[in-house]
């Protein structure tokens, strides 16, 4: 699977990428694109080799093979250059404690040898709506005002691409939601790619326009939510009902259809979303009276379940 | 090398230098300690032997220069990994060489402040003039031991970089060892035999030796600086591919990231 035949232009290509720890082989051979302008999610259970993979495509561990290329150069040859128009920002690395946000920003604004440093993070502050916390050491910030100044730091440089590690980790729904629509803000207004990971499959399923899949090292699925949902395959039907449990319960069992009695007037049912026009149709004759009818479609953390728990 | 990356470092160790009261405390609070201490026993002694009495408080007002420069380039990358903030400075475009010479700048500058202010409290408080030993004397003796404590500084931030933080405690502690095998207060004659050797290695016991000198006749002792710097040279120049075998060896098995977990 790929997603070249749909890529005008990839702004980050892997290709072959091997890390091995000793024995042990944290990534294997995994090969993918970044879009330009896209959004592309990086899942897998705990231990996939999301965060080594992470680590390599930012230089700070290195690879045993397989090559980099950041908008066509080669990253071993061209750090400098490449790291000049990508950024990061994880929930797992904090920016200096003892000193203020303001102060933080514009050594990385140096770092990055931004032009007209104090008005584009003046700029950042006010947009990310932490202007007012500027000149606080950033340990006395919340979780929530850490993740948006973080993210003000990975947007100092203008860049092309970021590689974001969980960023709404350890944030509350709300926060976690005004950050993921800052971060479709900025996709709508830079064009700019993100290589996005999380555990959160709702925000994936939302901000994500491709999935990759790794686990154990190497990637198991790649393409868009949508057809990976629709891969699954299995939904399940949920009838709520005023009577007539027995009579559905002897014509499901009839039928070899698989169900569990949530409640004596509620059932689930797993199945192909082919088949439910057939079994409400049998349903219907068997003397119940059906109150309600949900039907639950499969959902990206059911695809990663799949793959979690070895279905796949 | 961009001058403007360099300075982001140095704007980073400003910052973080004035709103941490630890760091005050070990580079201005505990040297000055220190040299009140030794201007003390310097006192006491004077009267029996001036001039080991000046000898034990010149060692102790040079010594500073190499404890600051090497725990500035050791010790301040530590705040870095405290704060989990080393690999953000380091998927920046900013070179491994721009960072060490960043705290190697910080270090010298700290180093320069601290002598300056203990050398006009010495004229004060105890009535000795640093300047004595010519400036000359002194511009040499403040690069060579620049160059040595940065040299050790490298390859103990070296060893960090690929062991992590367990062994954190030499950053602070291991530059030590060369105060006393360096013949920091008192001639090199005065020590034993064996222990004479292993100073002769050290590229500071010329140094301290040739501030005795300038102490005692005046004038810049030419060979005693060129031995040092030769040796200076020859344990940089390996110092500097150890420090880049080892932050490369710490990026291959992952230590380098595993810093901050």
């Amino acid at each position: 699977m790929s997603f070249a035949g749909n890529v005008s232009e990839a702004v980050l290509e892997v290709h072959d990428l091997v890390k091995d720890y000793g024995s042990f082989r944290a990534v294997n051979g995994i090969s993918f694109s970044v879009p330009r302008g896209k959004i592309v999610g990086f899942l897998g259970p705990n231990g996939a080799g999301k965060t080594t993979t992470i680590q390599m495509l930012l230089g700070i561990t290195l690879s045993n093979s397989g090559s980099i290329r950041y908008f066509g150069k080669e990253f071993a040859n061209h750090r400098g250059e490449c790291l000049q128009r990508i950024n990061a920002a994880s929930a797992f690395n904090t920016l200096l404690g003892r000193i203020t946000v303001r102060e933080n920003l514009l050594v990385f604004a140096e770092l990055y040898q931004v032009f007209d440093r104090k008005k584009t993070i003046d700029a950042l502050l006010e947009r990310f709506e932490i202007i007012d916390h500027a000149d606080e050491q950033y340990w006395h910030l919340s979780s929530g005002q850490r993740t948006r100044v973080n993210l003000i730091k990975s947007l100092l440089n203008d860049p092309e691409l970021i590689l974001m590690d969980e960023p709404t980790a350890s944030l509350d729904p709300d926060i976690a939601d005004k950050t993921l629509s800052l971060i479709e803000e900025l996709r709508e207004e830079r064009g700019l790619s993100i290589l996005y990971t999380s555990h959160n499959m709702t925000e994936v399923t939302r901000i994500c326009d491709e999935v990759i899949f790794l686990d154990r090292g190497k990637i198991v699925a790649k393409d868009t939510p949508e057809k990976l949902m629709r891969s699954i395959g299995i939904a399940t039907l949920v009838l709520s009902f005023s009577s007539g449990q027995e009579n559905i319960e002897r014509h499901l069992k009839e039928q070899g259809v698989p169900h569990t009695f949530v409640t004596h007037q509620c059932v689930e049912i797993p199945t192909n979303e082919n088949a439910i026009p057939e079994i409400l149709f049998g349903l219907s004759h068997v003397g119940s009276s059906i109150i309600d009818i949900e039907v639950r479609k499969p959902t990206l953390e059911d695809v990663f379940l799949q793959i979690a728990r070895k279905e796949v | 090398m961009n001058v403007r990356r360099i300075w982001g470092v140095l704007l980073q160790e400003y910052y973080v230098t004035i709103h941490s009261l630890e760091i005050l405390v070990d580079v201005f609070f505990f040297p000055i300690l220190n040299i009140v201490l030794f201007g003390l026993i310097s006192m006491y002694l004077s009267g029996s032997d001036p001039e080991a009495a000046r000898n034990v408080l010149l060692g102790m007002v040079l010594w500073q220069i190499i404890w600051i420069i090497a725990y500035s380039v050791a010790v301040e990358s530590l705040w870095n990994i405290w704060s989990k903030n080393l690999s953000n400075m380091f998927i920046a475009p900013l070179k491994l060489s721009e960072y060490v010479i960043a705290h190697f700048l910080s270090g010298s500058v700290k180093a320069l402040i601290l002598l300056m202010g203990a050398i006009i409290f010495c004229s004060f408080a105890f009535g000795f003039n640093v300047f004595d030993i010519g400036f000359s004397t002194l511009f040499l003796l403040f690069t060579l031991f620049a160059f040595f404590a940065f040299t050790v500084g490298l390859v103990v931030l070296g060893l960090i970089f690929c062991y992590g933080l367990r062994i954190q405690a030499l950053s602070w502690s291991l530059i030590f060892i060369f105060q006393p095998l360096s013949a920091a207060f008192f001639p090199l004659d005065a020590m034993p035999q064996w222990l004479q050797a292993i100073a002769y290695l050290l590229p500071p016991t010329y140094g301290f030796e040739a501030a005795r000198f300038a102490l005692e006749h005046g004038g810049v002792h030419i060979q005693l600086f060129a031995t040092g710097f030769i040796l200076t040279i020859m344990y940089l120049i390996p110092a500097v591919f150890v420090f880049r075998y080892l932050f490369n060896r710490s990026r291959n098995s992952g230590q380098f990231a595993r810093n901050e977990a």
